[in-house]
């Protein structure tokens, strides 16, 4: 076969194969073909090629039944985004839990406790509050009542007492925790 | 309407996977059905054999589970052939580090074969399923895309990760290596 110079036309016959074209071009490609032998023996080559593609067959409701759940792809989908959002949420239920258990563990002392405990260790070991950011929730300390008040020392008492009984290597991981003297 | 015609309806698709989304799974069977065929022919085209239906399988699960990472402004039918594509090199270079060979540039790993074996009709066909065969994998790839599935250039591009310029040419190069095939 002679090659037939019209790029642009030969570019368009697997459209022309297809039925892809709209109604003006696929005039002027049909035009082009009738004249040209090359585009002629090049579009019969292609259809050749079409008509010998393998034939799989497909066993699409086996495929459908391992689909995902709407709902689970989405969540998929969502999750892969938003991980660090996830993650967010997770770190603030922890903090949440630790300041709920502090309330249960004294439920007279009231919520005003977490708070105050962390920022009086912190100052008790002279360390920054780095390790006890999800207590740092700052509640007023004006709030406490006389009974609260005698509680929080007991608990400031024994808090310092820890790096204090035992100040050198024996502890490390006190200091570690709370950012370092 | 063929095949290629309603893939490029993208409405269509898209009001399917909405569908879906919604709880029709008369929806997912109707995209099933619609796509499954070619994205099989594709993967056989790339010389795949064993295991196509697991490949094709596996390739709408992975679809399915990430349509919000599907971009309308490419077709389904695109996206689901990028999709295999993915899916066939990773298990080549699986299978390959399980044979422990060297690993070789993802441009050669779609295999060497007759892409149209076991379809051995006449003289003709069998004579261009031996052209065929002659052709580097990318040009199979991109001349299969083009005149078996009629994608365009760009979303062959986007299958086979290269550029609009790069798809022409392999497609006019495979065009003239099985014509000069024929021709001898
Ligand atoms: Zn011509």
């Amino acid at each position: 076969m002679t090659e037939c110079p019209n790029r642009e036309i030969r570019d368009l016959l697997p459209e022309l194969l297809h039925g892809a074209l709209d109604g003006a071009t696929r005039s002027r490609v049909e035009a082009h073909v009738a004249e040209c032998v090359s585009c002629r023996e090049e579009l019969a080559l292609l259809r050749q090629v079409q008509a010998l593609a393998p034939r799989v067959r497909v066993d699409v409701a086996r495929i459908v039944s391992a689909l995902p759940a709407p709902e689970l792809a989405r969540w998929r989908a969502w999750s892969s985004h938003a991980w660090q959002i996830a993650a967010a949420v997770v770190f603030m239920a922890a903090g949440g839990t630790l300041v709920a258990r502090q309330m249960r563990r004294a439920p007279d002392a009231d919520r005003t406790r977490p708070a105050v405990v962390a920022s009086t260790y912190d100052s008790a070991v002279g360390g920054t509050a780095t390790g006890d950011v999800e207590l740092s929730v700052g509640y007023d300390y004006s709030e406490l009542t006389d009974a609260q008040l005698q509680a929080l020392l007991k608990d400031v008492e024994h808090m310092s007492a820890v790096p204090m009984a035992e100040p050198d290597a024996s502890v490390p991981a006190v200091t570690v925790t709370n950012g370092g003297v | 309407m063929t095949d290629a015609i309603r893939s490029r309806d993208e409405r269509g698709d898209l009001e399917l996977i909405d569908a879906w989304r919604a709880g029709d799974e008369r929806a997912a069977t109707l995209l099933v059905s619609r796509h499954a065929p070619a994205v099989a022919r594709f993967v056989v085209s790339c010389g795949e054999r064993e295991e196509v239906d697991e490949l094709v399988q596996d390739t709408f699960v992975r679809a399915f589970g990430a349509l919000d990472g599907f971009r309308a402004d490419s077709s389904l039918r695109t996206w689901l052939f990028t999709i295999a594509r993915r899916l066939l090199l990773d298990r080549r270079r699986a299978d390959r580090r399980r044979r422990d060979r060297v690993q070789i540039d993802e441009a050669d790993a779609v295999t060497e074969v007759d892409a149209l074996d076991g379809v051995v009709a006449g003289e003709t066909e069998r004579r261009i399923g031996q052209a065929m065969a002659r052709l580097s994998p990318k040009q199979r790839e991109v001349f299969t895309l083009r005149v078996t599935e009629g994608l365009t250039y760009k979303d062959i591009a986007d299958v086979v990760g290269t550029t609009e310029g790069a798809a022409r040419v392999h497609y006019h190069n495979a065009v003239q290596t099985i014509k000069e095939f024929l021709d001898d």
